[in-house]
């Protein structure tokens, strides 16, 4: 939980200072993936909920749509495990982090659509989700062997 | 009974889940608030860091456009770079002090010079926390500007730090209107962070790189703070109006220091 928690501080204030705002580099969606992938449910479950917590913290307005979508991640992730479709290659680990964070920003413009009664879907919000992807691409190609061996231990270790 | 046990574990689980969302999110539990400042120093060091960390690319890219002056510059070496980089972080806090003291001189408002803590953790939504709150004076609904430029306003105050909604938010809302006063609209921001100007009248005087100010017609933001330049015009969905895609004066990715008028 103290991984999920320390994760959810460094995108919210070390990161976030780094990229000024615009674009969130979504850490806590990495390793909820890789938590949902590759441990219990139940462990996957608390670490939603704890790193939804803190995102929420950090966050100004609709409360409680990122701790929803975390549980809801870690529930697609079960069913994609119990279809057979384990995160153990890298490859498909990256795919399911950059639909993951993909989702997770339409999801948060969804909820902000039901608030604000309109909103539109301009060009700039296009490139935030391009430059969002990259650097999830990018981290999560990046620290899939870390994160194997930090979240499975000795399953995968 | 281990069957029983375990359902029950899952109900008050999701009772409790519940309990945390729905609080939140109407404000009957405070959790954003208590939780928030009993986390802000954690947040105050990573934040440091991430802005110093920030500047020093800063730095490096502006090293690299200076690479020829420095070829030229027989003289200077190593050691005197390094107390340059040093130096450029204290300067640059500086100047941006300076340049605060534009529009709080000018109009003779009194202004309460905060930083910024952190930023929304997403591109959708435009917020920052400041360092300061209602002990400091500091009141919901109060300007927030840098220099001559608007950068948001007061949403929420609590003892020791508030909420900024920034000019980019898609809820912000402001009059505007041109410097020479021929136009008149209402700024908005975008998810992404773009801003754009509306309800632009097709006969109204408006170019490109006309300077946008606020108009001070809706008796919530004084006139004659900047908000941008014009980038480009275009007609409405609708075909009655204008809009314009404005490029913003404040740097809101940079924005660390600002003022709070009074």
């Amino acid at each position: 939980m103290l991984f999920v928690s320390m994760a959810a501080w460094l995108q919210v204030y070390f990161l976030g200072a780094i990229s000024g705002g615009y674009i969130a580099i979504n850490l806590v969606v990495i390793i909820v993936v890789a938590i949902a992938g590759m441990r219990s449910l139940k462990l996957a479950i608390a670490a939603a909920i704890m790193g939804g917590f803190w995102l929420e913290v950090a966050s100004v307005t609709d409360f409680g749509a990122r701790i929803i979508f975390l549980i809801l991640l870690v529930l697609g992730i079960q069913v994609f495990k119990r279809l057979g479709l384990l995160l153990e290659h890298r490859g498909l680990f990256v795919i399911v982090c950059l639909i993951s964070a993909l989702l997770y920003s339409i999801w948060l413009l969804i909820w902000a659509w039901f608030g604000l009664g309109e909103i539109s879907w301009p060009p700039e919000f296009s490139g935030v989700l391009v430059a969002e992807s990259t650097i999830v691409i990018a981290i999560s190609f990046i620290t899939f062997g870390q994160l194997r061996r930090l979240v499975a231990g000795r399953q995968y270790g | 009974m281990r069957r029983l046990s375990r359902r029950r574990k899952l109900l008050i689980s999701i009772v409790m889940l519940l309990v945390l969302v729905v609080g939140g999110a109407t404000g009957w539990l405070p959790i954003h608030k208590v939780a928030f400042q009993a986390f802000s120093p954690i947040g105050n060091i990573l934040n440091k860091s991430g802005v110093r960390l920030s500047r020093a690319f800063d730095e490096l890219g502006q090293l690299g456009s200076l690479g020829r002056q420095i070829d030229e510059l027989e003289g200077e070496n190593l050691s005197l770079n390094s107390r340059l980089s040093q130096l450029s972080e204290l300067e640059a806090e500086n100047s941006q002090l300076r340049n605060q003291l534009g529009y709080a001189a000018r109009s003779k408002v009194q202004t309460i010079s905060v930083e910024v803590v952190n930023f929304q953790p997403d591109g959708v939504r435009q917020f920052v926390h400041i360092n300061k709150g209602e002990s400091d004076g500091i009141r919901k609904g109060a300007v927030v500007i840098d220099g001559d430029a608007l950068v948001g306003r007061v949403i929420d105050v609590s003892g020791g730090s508030a909420v900024v909604m920034l000019v980019n938010d898609p809820e912000f809302r402001v009059l505007v209107g041109n410097q020479n006063g021929t136009t008149t609209g209402i700024v908005k921001g975008q998810p992404g962070g773009a801003v754009i100007m509306e309800r632009i009248q097709k006969n109204q005087n408006l170019h490109t790189n006309d300077t946008i100010v606020t108009s001070g017609l809706d008796g919530e933001f004084p006139k004659g703070l900047v908000l941008g330049k014009v980038e480009s015009i275009t007609e409405s969905n609708d075909g009655i109006f204008l809009v314009a895609n404005i490029a913003i004066s404040a740097d809101l990715r940079r924005v660390r220091l600002v003022q709070v008028v009074r």
